[in-house]
């Protein structure tokens, strides 16, 4: 995963982060427990749920590896870019 | 009309709404380059292609095409690619000048809502509340492409999905 940063006068930071590390099984795990405990406890969205979720964006990163997920340009020329 | 790649890319250039300047920047090469190429003067190397239809979320087969793009088309069957490889293009255009790109592959969009997530949920823009995602499926499985919904809010907010 890449994340670029940029505001006008500041530094821009470059991340590239291994996507495994963000988007695996068990940060899919925590994830949905913290979904029903802090935002709803309705919510339909389980452990399973997020691990598919997940397994499917690793098959589209192999399809797509350099697609932009997120572009964001604000009008005070501040850009967030965040790729797969 | 034939549109040359010079013309393309200083269409694309303008529809995403910045300069020869800053595109130079994100190709990594002078802004009279990006100049020479609009006004036909000269061409960019091969091997910036991708780099330029990445810029402009563009195939480097569209961006050589040499007719204009049309804003929806109907595809017949033995012309359309996998669903794999289509993307949801969300572009979001507000009137105070912020502009937000949003690419979904298709497949994830449908995880997505499989496991029960909404689309105001993963964007946070309300706009997108109404969109309903399951009928845009529907009709993209008929073979529809391009631009497939186009919004403008009364605040002056423009929304456009695009399917490519």
């Amino acid at each position: 995963m890449k994340i670029f940063i940029s505001s006008p006068g500041e530094k821009t930071i470059r991340l590239s982060i291994p996507t495994r590390l963000i988007f695996n099984s068990l940060t899919a795990a925590i994830s949905a427990g913290l979904l029903r405990k802090k935002v709803n406890a309705d919510l339909p969205i389980s452990g399973t749920d997020l691990r598919r979720f997940v397994k499917e964006l690793h098959r589209i990163k192999k399809i797509h590896p350099d697609l932009i997920i997120v572009d964001i340009e604000s009008a005070n020329g501040e850009i967030v870019k965040i790729g797969l | 009309m034939d549109l040359t790649i010079g013309k393309k890319i200083a269409g694309l250039r303008k529809e995403k709404g910045i300069t020869q300047e800053e595109l130079s920047e994100l190709l990594d090469v002078s802004p009279q380059a990006v100049s020479k190429w609009e006004n036909d003067l000269s061409c960019p190397d091969i091997m910036l292609l991708p780099k330029i239809a990445n810029v402009f979320h563009v195939t480097v087969d569209e961006l050589l095409s040499s007719s204009p793009k049309k804003e929806t088309v109907m595809l017949p069957a033995e012309q359309r690619k996998s669903v794999d490889d289509l993307v949801f293009r969300i572009l979001i255009n507000s009137s105070d000048g912020d502009k937000v790109r949003v690419n979904l592959p298709l497949p994830l969009i449908k995880v997505g809502l499989e496991i029960g997530m909404r689309m105001p949920q993963v964007s946070k823009n309300e706009s997108l509340k109404d969109i309903n995602f399951e009928e845009l499926f529907k009709i993209v499985e008929h073979g529809v492409r391009g631009k497939i919904i186009e919004i403008e809010g009364k605040d002056g907010d423009l929304v456009e999905v695009v399917v490519e």
